[in-house]
């Protein structure tokens, strides 16, 4: 009773933010200077003759309307299950993100793989040994990490291995399930760039949970009762530091989308970000609108199954 | 009293600055095996600091202590011996527990899994078997249906459980010493001395000494046989504990035997 009473406020609170964004992603194109039917039409938009067709052309998409009818007819068609369809290429919104996806999960995948464990690692083990050797290496290194924009490192990435070096390629996506070789191989570069700043930030969570935890009284208990220094730090501590990292993962992941869009862009990776970005530059409304919407979900709902893990993991929080 | 008592601490001194004078000075106590010592002196004594460097707790990267001093346990020189030694002692061969019990045990563990894994640590042949040890030992420190609370997080437990917790913990692998530093001081009166008197009856069960650190003359009082009372960093007097609260000589044992609440308003507040 208490689970479903639960359940239902989350399903509202979902709902609000749903709708909120979904305003949003209606009124940020429509606010921005560009006119759809102009760069749909290209070129041609500039010749004398052309009002006409252009007047044909908004009309077809709707954009004659009045903005609260157009939201009206997009939200009625969602509801319905119908994001509708890219005005550039008539692909339906759906299969462009479907599409989009496996790059951009990957990536998000690849560095929340990496920068986690590692992250545990050097955070424990700086916390550990504070103001020693390592733990001024993890701040030094940490704060570059978080503070070199990705798209730089990306791009640095890229004249040291692909030009110089010349081992490891520039770009493109290959389908795992197609040549996981070459999949492997191209996701290299893209991966250390975004695991590198979830790294930093994640390293720096860990340290800062760990250096409390490490003070706590039960840490001083497991002392004193003669547990070993790898049992005290790796098991006793970690479990405290690392328990909350499970929740900064659910937030960061929509932080990580919005690297991922900047990375995809550097390496070419063809994901939802480059989808964004070209619909965007496209005033391809449509496309932005659906591709917002339906990566809003997803975040949320990793952020859900991110505090529900949590509620798995720390038995203090219980119903 | 033999020669060789079981805790022999000898002219302790502990520095954490250079600068700063040390926060205990030529210390110097006798815990014979079986018996309840106390140290009892006010917070910045020096009592806990003495307590600690039992086991070496005290972060030694700023505590150091003095060339002279020496601390044996069954004759065995601990100040001198590497930290790697000190942690087969630690919980084995003498335990210490501590005050506030909301925060002594780990949030995330069951609690029988920390006391088994304190067991294990000092008797890995045990590990088959550890979990009906532990349950034997939950049962011995007075926690009903110990099967049960085997399985519960710390956060599920009372505080009077938790400390008896602790206590399960501190005597798993059966140590001649148990040090017990403001354990019961975070306990309302009539939790504490039910976890003191069962503290006596392990301690007395297994010939166990006890060092019982605390600030409480009423704890004295109750529980120990010699007392040493301790007043910035220093020994300033010791005895048995019964000689101690009837004809204190120091001008501080008299302040803080005066400082215990009384019922009675005849008695005069001040020696």
């Amino acid at each position: 009773m208490k689970i479903m009473r639960r359940a239902g406020i989350e399903a509202a609170k979902l709902a609000v933010v749903l709708w909120f964004v979904s305003v949003f992603a209606f009124l940020a194109l429509r606010l921005t200077p560009g006119d759809p039917a102009v760069l749909l039409l290209g070129p041609q938009a500039g010749r004398p003759d052309a009002a006409e067709t252009l007047a044909r052309l908004r009309t077809e998409m709707g954009l004659d309307q009045p903005w609260p009818v157009q939201y009206g007819i997009w939200l009625g068609d969602i509801l319905r299950g119908d994001f509708g369809v890219s005005s550039r290429s008539g692909v339906a919104v759906v299969e462009l993100v479907a599409g989009a996806v496996p790059p951009t999960l990957f990536l998000i995948l690849g560095a929340v793989l990496i920068a986690v464990p590692l992250s545990i690692i050097f955070g424990m083990a700086a916390a550990y040994f504070r103001n020693g050797i390592v733990d001024r290496a993890v701040r030094l290194v940490t704060t570059l990490a978080i503070a070199i924009p990705a798209v730089w490192l990306g791009l640095f990435l890229i004249i040291i291995f692909s030009v110089t070096l010349d081992i490891l390629p520039s770009g493109g996506f290959t389908s795992p399930f197609d040549d996981f070789g070459e999949f492997f191989i191209q996701m290299i570069l893209p991966v250390t760039t975004l695991a590198i700043f979830l790294g930093g930030v994640l390293t720096r969570f860990v340290y800062a949970e760990a250096s409390d935890v490490l003070r706590q009284d039960y840490m001083r208990t497991a002392l004193a009762m003669g547990i070993s220094t790898p049992r005290r730090v790796f098991v006793y501590a970690m479990r405290n530091a690392v328990t909350p990292m499970i929740t900064i993962v659910g937030v960061q992941i929509g932080a990580l989308v919005g690297g991922a869009v900047l990375v995809e862009a550097v390496f070419g990776l063809g994901g939802i970000g480059q989808l964004l970005l070209s619909s965007v530059l496209n005033r391809d409304y449509q496309v932005v609108q659906g591709a917002v919407l339906l990566t809003t979900i997803v975040v949320l709902l990793v952020g859900y199954l991110a505090d529900l893990a949590y509620r798995l993991v720390d038995p203090r929080i219980t119903e | 009293m033999s020669d060789q008592a079981l805790l022999e601490i000898r002219d302790l001194s502990v520095r954490f600055s250079a600068s700063a004078p040390p926060a205990v000075r030529g210390v110097s106590i006798r815990v014979e095996a079986g018996t309840r010592v106390g140290i009892i002196g006010e917070s910045g004594s020096g009592k806990s600091v003495t307590a600690m460097s039992v086991l070496r707790l005290n972060d030694e990267r700023i505590a150091h202590y003095g060339e002279e001093s020496s601390i044996t346990l069954d004759g065995r020189e601990l100040l001198k011996a590497p930290l790697s030694a000190i942690q087969g002692v630690r919980g084995a061969q003498a335990s210490m527990i501590f005050q506030d019990p909301m925060s002594v045990l780990n949030p995330v563990f069951r609690v029988g899994h920390q006391v088994r894994d304190v067991l294990v640590a000092h008797r890995p042949e045990l590990r088959k078997t550890a979990k009906a040890l532990v349950i034997e030992s939950l049962d011995a420190v007075g926690i009903r249906n110990p099967a049960a609370v085997y399985r519960q997080y710390p956060h599920e437990l009372s505080g009077g459980m938790r400390q008896r917790v602790m206590i399960a913990m501190a005597i798993a692998s059966s140590p001649r010493l148990l040090i017990a530093d403001e354990a019961t001081s975070a306990l309302d009166v009539t939790v504490q001395a039910a976890v003191l008197e069962t503290i006596g009856a392990l301690a007395d069960d297994r010939g166990m000494a006890v060092l019982m650190i605390t600030h409480d003359m009423g704890v004295v009082a109750r529980f120990c046989d010699y007392v040493y009372v301790m007043y910035h960093g220093e020994v300033v007097e010791s005895g048995a504990a019964a000689d101690i609260l009837t004809s204190p000589q120091h001008d501080y044992t008299k302040k803080l035997l005066a400082s215990v609440p009384r019922l009675h308003g005849d008695q005069p507040r001040t020696a």
